[in-house]
């Protein structure tokens, strides 16, 4: 029984850890990832790879990668450190091989010579009656795929730092308004320190042939009532503190406007939509999200001219015609359909910051870089290794050489070429000298 | 400037369509003057999608790379690029027959597709304001390129295998060569993802955001590791490495294109 049980244990460990579970996880990723992008939301569920499904998937690829490489690791080391030395003829690479005869101290220093100056590194032993040796060239390259592998982790154990001991959330605040962290809409992670930001003012800025320039917050950040870091910050120019990330992520203008209504009054802040010009105003208020008058049932589309104190409004109340748009200025008041006055008070605007702190961050570069390496190494300093072994009885010997081409047919093929070209001419000139007697 | 710059893009239109033509004319007609025409055609375009280029540049004073338009300008030219270097220095006279029609269609599908605005040179929005646009999107660029020249080594390929024999490069170089572009472009495509995800935490402090652009970039990439993991560590050649070549640059089409009209997210300008 315990006997099955190890053998059954042992080729699920096997299938587990296999190159082609690799690869069939991959597949399945792949193919989960595409349906994911259009199928994007299921309900209660979230997106497909929000789900443990997916999750588990991802979990088997990063066993099945850990356990390659950790097998992979020891083979990498041995064939760098300590590669093979043939001990026969017939462990000399067959497809590109070559055999000479010549003086054996002579076949030994001219070879040395040849690979050392196309750059080999030589491993060399002796016996009685040969001699052998396993030259390589850019052995780093066997790193490259193993480091490929292992940047994966390196980004993983970032990913996972950044979810549990980070935290990223979203606030909106108003120009000279004080937020708190605790006012924060979380995206991700708990708070771990607990700030106040100031925003002492907000700009759309423009440039001088009215293109949008960017969004500038000027932020101080707060601790108690003291401040400890003041800056500007615009989209792509973020502020950090503390390990703290302050992001610009958004900009609205707001009215802030009052509505009597059977002698009540009240008191709002709405976003306006910003339009080019009056030219597009009908097609602008069709497409304007509805927003709530608090208080008074109303509701209303509200846009601004761009770079100018103009406000647009049309209300909607429920179950009326909506009525047509109305222009003001700040200060300036209407009178609606049914007789309520609507004053835009002032004009100003809100800040949307992202805030965010992810200790994984610098893990996560490190996978990248690692990662980049590892493929450059792969793709770019691909590995030939020439091995051989000189058999000899007396002062001569027949030398058997041979490159192991690798999987990649063609590379390095040109400097095998050259190394037999080199090995030939330098027999064939000891041959010259030896004929004419030097 | 404008006139000019609408003038180019006809011209290279054209160039890339009669270079596609005497390409596919080479095909039945073994002659290399029609070859060399071909090819003038394709310089003739890769010439005038540079001044188009050129032109964008001089006017807006910055790369032209920052919508689908201009984007495609500048793949087209690499596209063509690749192409151009890839026949010169392996002697690939056939190349073209399975390349040019990706400049061509292109170019063709966007001047049609976007018209007039899209070609006015606009402003940029901020998000875009950054040096890690140039880095992201040129490496983007080249590697679209190269997955596109791919792209045409396998059909090339496939149709040696299928009809003719006797025309093209043998099997086994092209096949190291399909190889050769798809690791070039492979790690290309790995610095587009990794750019962009240090870009995306920079600018909204987060480096994956699952957008379809970003998830379809990462689909291609698996893909494309498949085929290279299948090639070096199994050995697959022939056939079936070459068929999930075709498959990864479909997949590089859609990342590209179908994305973009299909499903919007954080890329919607490009």
């Amino acid at each position: 029984m315990g006997e099955a049980v190890r053998t059954w244990t042992n080729k699920l460990g096997n299938i587990l850890c296999s190159m082609k579970t690799g690869l069939i996880l991959l597949c399945l990723i792949a193919v989960v990832l595409g349906l994911d992008t259009f199928f994007p939301r299921v309900a209660d569920v979230g997106q497909i790879h929000q789900t443990y499904g997916f999750e588990f998937l991802v979990g088997l690829l990063c066993v099945n990668l850990l356990v390659c490489n950790l097998r992979r690791f020891k083979r990498t080391y041995r064939r760098v450190i300590y590669p093979a030395l043939p001990e026969q003829v017939m462990e000399v690479p067959l497809t590109n091989r070559m055999e000479v005869t010549g003086p054996t101290v002579y076949l030994q220093s001219q070879l040395e010579k040849i690979l050392r100056r196309e750059g080999f590194r030589i491993h060399m032993t002796k016996g009685d009656k040969f001699w052998s040796f396993n030259a390589q060239r850019h052995r780093a390259g066997y790193w490259g795929s193993y480091l490929v592998h292992v940047s994966f982790f390196i980004i993983l154990v970032g990913a996972i730092a950044g979810i549990f001991f980070g935290f990223s959330g979203h606030v909106t605040a108003l120009s000279g308004e004080t937020v708190s962290f605790s006012d924060m809409q979380m995206q991700k992670g708990v708070r771990v320190k607990n700030y106040r930001i100031r925003i002492n003012a907000v700009e759309d800025r423009l440039l001088a042939n009215g293109e949008r320039d960017n969004w500038y917050s000027d932020i101080s950040v707060l601790q108690g009532e003291n401040e400890v870091k003041r800056g500007v910050l615009s989209v792509n120019h973020p502020l950090t503190f503390d390990g703290i990330t302050y992001f610009q992520k958004s900009y609205t203008d707001v009215a802030q406007i009052s509505l009597e209504m059977n002698g009540k009054n009240t008191e709002t802040m709405i976003s306006l939509t910003a339009i080019g010009d009056e030219k597009s105003l009908t097609a602008a208020l069709e497409n304007c999200p509805v927003q709530l008058i608090q208080g008074s049932g109303i509701y209303v589309k509200a846009l601004r001219l761009t770079g100018q104190p103009v406000v647009y409004l049309q209300l909607e109340a429920p179950g009326e015609q909506t009525a047509g748009w109305m222009k003001l200025h700040p200060g300036e008041s209407a009178v609606t359909a049914s007789q309520d006055k609507i004053t835009l008070k002032k004009l100003t605007n809100a800040t949307g910051l992202g805030v965010k702190a992810d200790p994984g961050i610098p893990a996560v570069y490190l996978g990248c870089a690692v990662l980049v390496l590892g493929l450059g190494l792969s793709f770019y300093w691909r590995p030939m290794v020439v091995s051989g072994i000189c058999m000899h009885n007396t002062l001569e010997g027949t030398l058997t050489f041979g490159w192991a081409e690798t999987s990649v047919a063609g590379v390095n093929a040109d400097r095998w070429n050259r190394i037999k070209a080199e090995v030939e001419t330098s027999l064939a000139a000891l041959k010259e000298y030896a004929a004419k007697g030097i | 400037m404008q006139a000019l710059d609408s003038g180019m893009i006809w011209l290279t239109i054209v160039a890339y369509f009669l270079s596609m033509m005497v390409y596919w004319l080479f095909l039945g007609v073994k002659s290399n003057i029609i070859e060399r025409i071909a090819k003038n055609f394709a310089i003739i375009g890769f010439f005038s999608n540079t001044v188009v280029l050129a032109v964008r540049i001089e006017m807006t004073q910055r790369l032209p790379l920052t919508n689908s338009f201009e984007f495609i300008l500048a793949f087209c030219w690499a596209v063509t690029a690749i192409f151009l270097a890839a026949e010169i220095r392996y002697k690939l006279k056939n190349l073209g027959s399975f390349v040019m029609p990706v400049p061509f269609l292109l170019l063709l599908f966007i001047v049609l597709t976007k018209g007039a605005q899209m070609r006015e040179i606009q402003a940029i929005p901020p998000a875009l304001k950054s040096m890690w646009l140039y880095v992201h999107v040129a490496s983007a660029i080249l590697a679209y390129a190269g997955f596109a020249v791919s792209f045409g080594l396998a059909m090339m390929y496939l149709l040696r295998v299928k009809a003719f024999s006797t025309k093209f490069m043998d099997t086994e170089r092209l096949d190291v060569l399909i190889y050769k572009v798809i690791a070039f472009a492979f790690f290309l495509l790995t610095l587009v993802i990794i750019t962009g995800a240090v870009w995306a935490n920079y600018a909204w402090g987060s480096y994956w955001s699952w957008d379809p652009k970003e998830t379809w970039s990462l689909i291609t990439w698996i893909i494309y590791a498949i085929y290279l993991h299948v090639r070096l560590t199994y050995g697959w050649k022939g056939k079936r490495a070459v068929w999930l070549a075709v498959l990864g640059f479909i997949a590089v089409l859609f990342t590209f294109l179908g994305v973009n009209y299909l499903l919007p997210g954080l890329h919607t300008y490009v």
